[in-house]
């Protein structure tokens, strides 16, 4: 009996040193086996942050469901492990190492807060692993360039408001134009960049208001702005918050013009801030709306997203949109990447990339010396009934 | 003086919510010693509960904010009978630290089964705005406040006319002398977390269409815990002044001081009024025999 077992040990061992070094001849190159790449996603999944989060996620996993489906890519399936980074530096930085020195990942993609992105940028730089976003727009993450970020979508912030700021000045003729932001990074670095372009042209705000993320309650805000009466608005403030905001300015009777940065453009701030969000405007990221489906690649995308992830009110919004769109750049880098795949041949081919055309957005560049892939803005208007229309704003930031 | 006023009413109508979320903490710790850290999740899966049955089966808001609240009663219990109870004779601590366990995993429960994503909550009012003496208010603040106050006053003749009131508070003032007069504590235990449920529940499903329906939305009422501890944590009165003060100081800082220091204007307060009146605003004497 003795003897069985120290044979079973025996063949155990062996068959295990078998596989070890099976394993390792495949796995040279960490998250990538013969039939697979394993890539790191992250998104805001719970906080005030989630509505765009959830955006991140579903976009984007429709558009690797639809590549595995079709093959994988040279070959091999996309496994995607997304994980939560809430928008806050620190569990950002615990997911990305998580992501990184657990589960091996061959590359990053998503985010949806630029400051959850910034604060693991070393571990990703130290790691030397390709990072790809969509909705982070905060200008540190491409200038001056980080070799392994890389982001094609929103423009960045700053250039983002300039573009309201524009509008409103100069489209709208703005007599008097106040400011209302979050109290976040994102929308204290909006509200600086407003109030630069607002200088550069010798415009005071009429005012300038503040709230904390998640607040409920906007009458202090709404009074005061009420008393300075500006005829437009910029507003730099995430979705829930923005829609309970505009229901309160329309009951206090508080009226402007809100033009929104580009969370407010996405499908659910309508949805939820019902009525009052007629009249708003927002930036807008894409060619055509999400009702256009006359134009054959916005169809496609319904057609996936309602397979794969179901119509919901509001879904698929302008942010499932934008990470569907990012998912078919970053896959679009993997392929050129070759089937030999490594980290310095992704990057490589990521600053390959010309004028890569998704039909969706404006066409994708990128160099050693340009990490941002394209510009370009509309504008959306929240018609009556919640209908939606582009707007031709010729505002060149 | 109208914006003064409209500051005033609004911060009142945001106060009546806090003052309700008090209540229930209240009641819950004076009658079984528990502070329910997870007071505003209950609140969070009423709005859920009222979610599904209002969007997903397309049923009546009365219908469906009745089916709510009455799961809601039933959760509420369930977590008193199953993770509350064996605690009973623990000290204070460790039903608080039961508490943000029931907290984090009620959270992970709702987002197991909505999903993260927030969700709209269609308004069963109307939101246009009309004017009374110049304030602006909607049918939906008239409603909420309404309601709270409703309830407020119901409580009073509860607890001193009926017999469930009565025993709730005999069990809050001797548990051992209301088990000797054949009184149920353990009922009672149930009874106060049913109203507690009723309680929240309500302002859960009212407040849904504002903001929305998201599995972390129980955090915006951690301020009923700071209304209950301005109050005394022991005094119904203290609770409904303390959520009204807390709203009102709310609206007047962020207008007067700035939007940016409401809540540190808050917690200041909150301070300031342990400071002077360490037990609370309106707190029991509680006497010791030695």
């Amino acid at each position: 009996m003795k003897e069985i077992k120290e044979i079973m040990l025996g063949v155990l061992i062996v068959l295990c040193l078998i596989g070890s070094q099976g394993t390792s001849g495949a796995a040279e190159v960490a998250g990538v086996t013969k039939d697979s790449i394993l890539i790191g996603a992250l998104a805001p999944l719970t906080g005030p942050n989630t509505t765009s989060g959830v955006a991140c996620r579903d976009g984007a996993q429709t558009y690797f469901d639809m590549i595995n489906d079709a093959g994988g890519i040279n070959g091999r399936k996309l496994k995607v492990t997304w994980e939560d980074d809430g928008c806050v530096p620190a569990k950002g930085v615990a997911a990305v190492k998580k992501l990184i020195e657990r589960d091996k990942v061959f590359a990053l993609f998503g985010g949806v807060c630029s400051n959850a992105l910034l604060a693991a940028l070393p571990t990703v730089e130290k790691e030397k692993v390709l990072w790809f976003t969509a909705n982070c727009s905060a200008p540190p993450i491409t200038k001056p360039v980080k070799p392994f970020l890389f982001r094609a979508g929103w423009n960045p912030t700053d250039l983002q408001a300039r573009t309201i700021a524009k509008a409103g000045l100069e489209y709208f003729k703005a007599k008097k134009i106040g400011i209302f932001h979050m109290s976040d990074e994102y929308g204290v670095y909006y509200r600086d960049n407003i109030k630069k372009y607002l200088e550069e042209k010798n415009v005071q705000p009429a005012a300038i208001e503040t709230c904390n993320p998640g607040d409920v309650d906007f009458t202090s805000q709404l009074t005061r702005m009420k008393e300075a009466d500006p005829d437009v608005v910029l507003l730099a403030m995430w979705i829930q918050d923005a829609a309970v905001m505009v229901q309160q300015a329309k009951k206090l009777g508080v009226n402007p013009l809100w033009i929104g940065a580009g969370p407010t453009g996405e499908e659910p701030f309508a949805v939820m801030a019902g009525e009052a969000a007629v009249g708003t405007m927002h930036l807008w990221p894409f060619k055509y709306l999400l009702n256009d489906t006359h134009q054959p690649m916005v169809a496609k995308f319904r057609e996936e997203f309602k397979k794969r992830i179901g119509e919901k009110p509001g879904r698929p919004s302008g942010g499932d949109m934008m990470n569907y769109n990012g998912a078919m750049v970053f896959v679009e880098g993997l392929k050129r990447a070759g089937k030999d795949l490594n980290r310095d041949k992704l990057v490589s081919a990521f600053e390959s990339m010309k004028n890569f055309d998704s039909l969706l957005a404006t066409p994708v560049t990128f160099s050693k010396d340009e990490h941002h892939g394209n510009y370009g803005i509309n504008f959306v208007g929240i018609l009556p009934k919640l209908q939606r229309a582009l707007f031709d704003i010729k505002v060149k930031p | 003086m109208v914006r003064l006023a409209q500051l005033i009413v609004d911060g009142i109508i945001l106060g009546s919510t806090y003052a309700i979320c008090a209540i229930g903490m209240v009641v819950i710790f004076k009658a079984t010693d528990v502070i329910n850290i997870a007071q505003g999740e209950l609140v969070m899966m009423a709005a859920f509960f009222g979610f599904t049955f209002r969007v997903l089966f397309g049923w009546s808001f009365i219908l469906s904010f009745s089916l709510a609240i009455g799961l809601v009663i039933l959760l509420s219990m369930a977590l008193e009978r199953l993770a509350l109870r064996p605690l009973i004779k623990a000290p204070i601590w460790t039903n608080i630290i039961a508490t943000m366990a029931l907290l984090i995993i009620l959270q992970s429960i709702a987002r197991l089964i909505w999903g993260p994503e927030p969700y709209t909550f269609p308004p069963f009012l109307s939101r246009i705005p009309f004017t009374i003496a110049k304030i602006r208010l909607t049918q939906h603040d008239v409603v909420i406040f309404g309601t709270s106050i409703l309830y407020m006053i119901l409580l009073y003749p509860f607890f001193k006319y009926t017999k469930v009131g009565k025993g709730m508070r005999a069990v809050q003032m001797d548990k051992e002398a209301a088990s000797l007069m054949g009184i149920s504590v353990r009922k009672m235990y149930s009874y106060v977390w049913m109203l507690n449920a009723i309680l929240v529940g309500t302002i859960g499903i009212l407040l849904a269409p504002r903001l929305g329906v998201y599995s972390t939305m129980g955090l915006l009422f951690i301020k009923g815990f700071v209304v209950a501890v301005m109050g005394g944590f022991t005094s119904l009165a203290g609770s409904i002044v303390g959520g009204f003060l807390l709203g009102i100081i709310e609206t007047l800082a962020g207008f007067y001081i700035s939007s940016a220091m409401k809540d540190i204007v808050s917690f200041i307060v909150l301070i300031l009024i342990l400071i002077v009146k360490p037990t609370g605003l309106f707190s029991e004497s509680v006497t010791k025999r030695v």
